[in-house]
């Protein structure tokens, strides 16, 4: 019984509606009173929502969150798209290309993806409809490329797993990058074969001079260069993550301050958003151990961990059957809440297999990005068809072939382990 | 209502303070370490102890004024109106107790610390009860409000009767709080 | 289930056991994993263990809470200063000299009609059931040789902080604190010059890759944990139980204390052959040095004093302990 209630009640409430972290913390204080009596509960409410906040090490994740709403007030980012489609425009499939460029750049500046699908939905769709590209072309592109930014570090979603997991997060941000370019080029290749196979859905558009290309860089250098140096500083160890993220807050803050790109209210905004979004994820990281302490004590985790391990089937079959019910889950599920929800029962399973820590964040991050822009709970594609006023139907539509490039690639992340860890490894 | 969003205004405040001295100690810890070889004592521990817990406890009613706790709303839009709000009032009663809780254990561990004068072990000993005491502060405002959007919700219900949608009633009962 | 302590002795005892350690770690392999072993065998199988390891259970700067609030019924404590400031008093420098010596000394003050235990423990609610201590911190440096106090001067050492940075400033380093697991990397790229360890801590971080010399005979600061019973769970168990768990306990912290001097000794043949330059202070300078820390032990004894607690007194005893066990 003790097992069964608490679970019931989980599903029930997030059924129904119950912000996550009320679920998670209300099912897990009914399983802790059960399992463990009033003492367990009352003891693990005492210590969970406070040691889950007061780490030093946890401060990346309101510094990277920071970071991105600065440079989203500063209405700098709008002028990555701008850039990109006068440097890439020209080519077959140019203006859907310049916009995955641009989300991939994007995702080097925001943790989250649901920002970046917003901010460039809003200005790339009208672009590529007015050159006249197909409506479908269009919104799947600003859609998929939105969730570049979930690989591509800084990474909220693998912020999270690494907080969850105790896994090095400096780790796991190098080892996304060589996955999210190969997901981007990936992107790449769909629109162009798209662009080959219907050059109607994409009209040639002519050139523009290069030295207007130039010029479009000029706002947008300076914090390229700051992400840049705060990468490299990361691979190369001269900066810690957290004093990473730090620095990145505080070049995101002046270097739109001192181009006169800020205004009080847009600041204030920042400062809201950035707070609100910190807040969201230390409440659902607070329910999220007190479940999980809850699984813990009913000895859950050991037995899954101990039934898994008399299996009579290979550890990759187990992995392969973990990805799928990653990819199940995220067709309804919030990406954060199925991570909390999760990972207190598939890490152990999956570390007493023998896999790697690192390179598993990074298959269940990719998981992530697809979860984001499939049926009936697209996040992505909800929001970029909200500022693009599209329908939402057709960005389904349009997501399809970039959808299955993505499996593709996830089924080389879990075979091929190298694309994830060989940067890691040289650090 | 007005006196609660004046003090949650000046605790999100606080937080806001927070989140921006956060930024700049790491970057100044940094750049003293690498340039004057002498890093600014205490700044780990003053970033764990009391930055933190005030950047997330002090912004906890206000997430909640703006929505900012996510949840999956598949099923939930499907509801009639009716349901919808009988929901949202059992959702308020659950988060009340879920944050009660949390509060008054915070509550508790706070005086603790504060009788037995705690202080953290290292260079500078911070008081220990000052780091806690966002905890319950924080969740004391957010079941205040959540208590408040109850009180105020059941009495439109009778009032005014049913006629917003879920999402709307939030806004619906800080506006009409607007004009008493 | 709930034990019952008061019917019949055919009842079964299931005590929950919370380590933020896994299973390979010293203090799991000849601490409790032993002890356990141990209890369970005095009490023909009477007592079993439900063992929670990796922080299943909580932080490990939680883990007095676990045991105080009952979350666990027994938990490794590695850290709880500000419940029971006198704990830090191994912790001091130059306190003890050797694992043997702390540990031997620290269970005595901790054990059955002991000052600490009478004076920190049992007033919050908690008994030790076995304590260990490791050989006092050293430094250990990858380019410049600390050979006098001036060479600290303005050196970048990683410490874990807490009374660690206090001796640090008092030596007039820089103390850098940093998770032990980026020490490594830290070392290699020069973030930091060297770093203060304790000698078991060496090896599982692979700091003997980048670092080069290694004190041998600093008098820096000790470090000693203990795992702990709740009180209340401890007095409501059978006699024969109470009889068995101190018979455990008592084989546990000798085992303990002889086996962790064994490994320091092991980890120190086995880095001089790797090439480490393992070398002692002159002993001019280690006066110099106890000269410079003694203060600080001093200072902890006259704050704990000040806030009613015997500080003295478990410091002499603790010192008369120390004596009686050195070779
Ligand atoms: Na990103
Ligand atoms: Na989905």
């Amino acid at each position: 019984m003790d097992v069964i209630i608490p679970v019931l009640l989980l599903f029930l409430f997030l059924a129904f509606g119950v912000p996550v972290a009320i679920a998670m913390g209300v099912a897990g204080a009914v399983g802790l009173y059960m399992a463990g009596g009033v003492d367990s509960l009352l003891g693990i409410f005492q210590t969970a929502p406070y040691s889950s906040v007061a780490s030093y090490g946890w401060v990346v994740a309101p510094m990277f969150i920071l970071m991105a709403e600065f440079l989203s007030a500063s209405k700098i980012i709008n002028d990555l798209f701008k850039s990109a489609h006068k440097w890439l425009g020209h080519i077959p499939g140019g203006l859907a290309v310049a916009t995955i460029f641009a989300s991939g750049l994007m995702g080097a500046l925001s943790g989250s993806s649901t920002a970046s699908a917003a901010t460039i939905s809003s200005s790339a769709v009208p672009q590529m409809k007015k050159f006249g590209y197909n409506p479908k072309l269009a919104m799947g592109v600003v859609s998929i490329g939105g969730t570049l930014s979930i690989l591509i570090p800084p990474s909220t979603i693998l912020i999270i797993y690494g907080i969850i997991t105790e896994s090095s997060i400096d780790k796991l941000f190098i080892a996304g990058i060589l996955p999210g370019i190969i997901t981007a080029l990936g992107f790449c290749v769909v629109i162009l074969l798209w662009a080959f196979i219907k050059s109607e859905d994409a009209p040639r558009i002519s050139p523009v001079p290069f030295i207007e290309r130039i010029r479009s860089l000029r706002l947008l250098w300076p914090i390229l260069l700051l992400l840049s140096l705060v990468l490299i500083g990361i691979y190369m160890g001269i900066v810690t993550i957290t004093e990473a993220a730090g620095l990145a807050a505080v070049g995101s803050f002046i270097i739109p301050l001192v181009m006169g790109k800020f205004t009080f209210s847009s600041f204030n905004q920042a400062l809201n958003n950035s707070l609100k979004t910190t807040t969201m994820i230390f409440t659902i990281i607070i329910a999220g151990h007190i479940y999980g302490y809850y699984l813990t004590i009913t000895q859950i985790t050991q037995k899954l961990v101990n039934f898994v391990a008399v299996l009579d089937v290979s550890k990759w079959t187990i992995m392969l059957f973990i990805v799928l019910l990653y990819l199940i889950l995220g067709f309804f599920m919030d990406q954060i809440a199925i991570l909390l929800l999760t990972l207190p029962l598939t890490f152990p399973v999956a570390m007493s297999l023998g896999f790697n820590p690192i390179w598993f964040g990074i298959v269940v991050a990719k998981t992530a990005e697809i979860g984001l822009v499939t049926p009936p709970l697209g996040l992505n594609i909800f929001v970029s068809s909200g500022a693009a006023k599209e329908d939402i139907g057709i960005a389904f539509k349009g997501i399809i072939p970039f959808v299955l490039v993505d499996v593709v690639i996830l089924l080389l992340l879990i075979f091929l382990p190298a694309i994830s860890m060989y940067l890691p490894n040289q650090m | 209502m007005n006196i609660l969003n004046k003090i949650d205004s000046l605790m999100f405040c606080m937080a806001k303070v927070s989140i921006f001295i956060c930024m700049f100690l790491i970057t100044i810890n940094a750049a003293m370490r690498y340039l004057f070889n002498k890093p600014l004592t205490g700044t780990y521990e003053f970033i764990e102890l009391f930055l933190m817990v005030i950047l997330v406890f002090l912004s906890l009613s206000y997430t909640w004024k703006l929505k900012g706790f996510i949840s999956i709303t598949v099923l939930f839009n499907k509801f009639p109106l009716l349901i919808k709000n009988l929901i949202y009032f059992g959702i308020i009663i659950l988060g009340v107790c879920f944050f009660s809780l949390i509060g008054y254990e915070g509550y508790a561990t706070t005086v603790e610390k504060w009788l037995n004068n705690e202080v953290s072990s290292g260079v500078i000993p911070w008081p220990l009860f000052l780091s806690t005491v966002w905890v319950p502060l924080g969740c004391l405002m957010i079941v205040l409000r959540m208590f408040l959007e109850l009180v105020i919700g059941v009495r439109n219900i009778f009032s005014i009767g049913i006629r917003s949608d879920i999402f709307e009633m939030q806004d619906e009962i800080y506006s009409n709080e607007e004009l008493e | 289930n709930q034990s019952n302590s008061s019917s019949g002795d055919s009842e079964k005892i299931t005590l929950k056991v919370a380590t933020h350690t896994n299973q390979e770690h010293y203090s799991y392999k000849i601490g409790i994993e032993p002890w356990m072993d141990k209890v369970t065998e005095l009490t023909d199988g009477k007592v079993e263990f439900e063992v929670y390891t990796n922080e299943q259970l909580g932080k490990a700067k939680d883990s007095y809470n676990l045991v105080k609030n009952k979350v666990a019924d027994i938990s490794f404590i590695v850290y709880a200063q500000d419940k029971m400031p006198l704990t830090d008093l191994p912790m001091l420098p130059n306190i003890y000299g050797s694992a043997y010596e702390g540990t031997r000394a620290y269970w005595d003050v901790s054990s059955d009609g002991g000052i600490m235990l009478e004076k920190a423990f049992l007033p919050n609610g908690i008994r030790p059931i076995f304590n260990f201590a490791v050989s006092p911190f050293t430094f250990g440096t990858v380019n410049e040789k600390i050979e006098n106090l001036e060479d600290i001067e303005g050196m970048k050492l990683r410490t874990s902080g807490g009374l660690l940075d206090l001796t640090l400033n008092e030596l007039q380093g820089t103390p850098i604190s940093m998770p032990v697991t980026d020490a490594r990397q830290a070392l290699e790229r020069g973030t930091i010059e060297g770093i203060m360890t304790s000698w078991l801590s060496i090896k599982p971080y692979q700091l003997e890759k980048p670092l080069n010399y290694i004190i041998s005979n600093a008098p820096l600061n000790g470090w000693a944990a203990f795992y702990a019973i709740n009180e209340e769970k401890y007095q409501s168990l059978p006699q024969d139980v109470k009889e068995a768990m101190k018979k455990a306990s008592e084989e546990t912290v000798i085992n303990l204390a002889e086996k962790i001097n064994d490994s320091e000794e092991k980890v120190k043949t086995s880095l001089k052959e790797e090439g480490i330059e393992i070398y002692p202070l002159e002993d001019e300078q280690v006066q110099k040095w106890e000269k410079e820390l003694d203060p600080l032990v001093n200072e902890w004894i006259s704050e704990m004093e000040k806030k009613g607690l015997p500080a003295q007194k478990v410091y002499d005893e603790f010192k008369k302990s120390v004596e009686k066990y050195k070779e």
